[in-house]
């Protein structure tokens, strides 16, 4: 699969959303479309990858689900992993990526990091869709560090 | 750009999106046909600019003077350097302005199932456009469609592409 395509085709869809929604001045509709557009992506890659749904012992602790996302999910999604995870051990995780692929090539103009501060809502979106099949709620912010790094700050609420 | 190792993103996570951003279409719009619409005009800008990318790695440096030369081209090179696929490319028109790509695997569709509901819907027409797009900044001005589609029960695949000429006007087309 040729990355020329997947980067170009992420482009257009954010160009075709974008122009369903220009009357709007508002852009955390564009935002939530985008962020649902990862949820579901997430999901899947979640559930084809967490092995035999008949083993659901596979993740003792929450940690070890959120390791899941930052190795294996990040992996087969981006072919890289998460690079800082850490966490205050009571349902905060703040997870770092140094070099987020969709950011390799985008500058620091202000309307790159505009659309930037958009196309974060598609890691937020796989990172919530993830944790929702492991059963886990999540609120998950995204923010842009020194591009292409940027951090994603989890807040996991009470089972 | 970047000459650091880039890390490839796999066909899952493109397959994937695709269909998540489908999904999310069918909830925008009432009708299939103005997701095939949306779609097409989607993969028609991404034809346009890929081409470019296609041209900067395809081995073959002679330009295609003909539809049967460039249709081959298509299938052997484009397709395979982009979704890793092979189409056959057959059943030409009498007087070879008309063929079909037919698709043994569609990787945009690989975990698809349509719900009876969507009768409709060109699931992968983001392929026609991307097909018309690249062409039309080579001077063709092509058709494309799907004449048939195993999603919809067909027994094969089949992207039928149709030349309406060969601009000599060098002139590059104006995006729709």
């Amino acid at each position: 699969m040729s990355n020329a395509l997947f980067d170009l085709f992420f482009v257009e869809m954010l160009t075709m959303l974008e122009e369903r929604h220009d009357d709007s001045k508002d852009r955390s509709l564009l935002f939530h479309k985008i962020e649902e557009i990862g949820f579901r992506v997430g999901q899947s890659l979640f559930e084809s990858n967490s092995g035999n749904v008949n083993k659901p012992t596979r993740f003792k602790e929450q940690l070890d689900v959120i390791k899941f996302i930052c190795k294996d999910v990040w992996g087969m999604a981006f072919n890289k992993q998460i690079d800082t995870l850490r966490t205050n051990h009571k349902g905060i995780y703040l997870l770092q990526d140094n070099a987020y692929r969709g950011f390799n090539k985008m500058g620091k103009s202000p309307a790159e990091v505009e659309k930037a501060k958009l196309m974060i809502a598609f890691p937020c979106g796989i990172i919530r869709g993830g944790l929702a099949s492991a059963g886990l709620i999540v609120a998950v912010k995204g923010e842009l560090a020194t591009l292409p790094a940027c951090k994603f700050n989890l807040e996991i609420a009470d089972a | 750009m970047s000459r650091r190792g880039e890390a490839k993103i796999s066909s899952e996570l493109f397959t994937l999106t695709y269909g998540s951003l489908v999904a999310q279409l069918i909830k925008d719009y009432e009708e299939d046909e103005e997701v095939n619409i949306q779609l097409e005009k989607m993969g028609y800008n991404i034809g346009t600019r890929l081409i470019d990318d296609f041209l900067a790695n395809a081995t073959q440096t002679s330009k295609c003077t003909e539809f049967r030369e460039t249709a081959d081209v298509v299938a052997k090179v484009g397709f395979k350097m982009f979704l890793g696929i092979v189409p056959t490319v057959t059943n030409w028109s009498e007087d070879f302005t008309e063929c079909s790509l037919i698709l043994d695997e569609n990787p945009l569709a690989t975990f698809v199932e349509l719900p009876s509901s969507h009768k409709d819907l060109n699931f992968s027409n983001l392929l026609c456009g991307v097909l018309r797009g690249a062409l039309m900044m080579v001077q063709m001005r092509t058709d494309v469609w799907f004449k048939q589609d195993v999603l919809k029960g067909d027994p094969i695949t089949e992207i039928r592409l149709k030349l309406h000429e060969i601009m000599v006007d060098e002139a590059p087309p104006s995006d729709e």
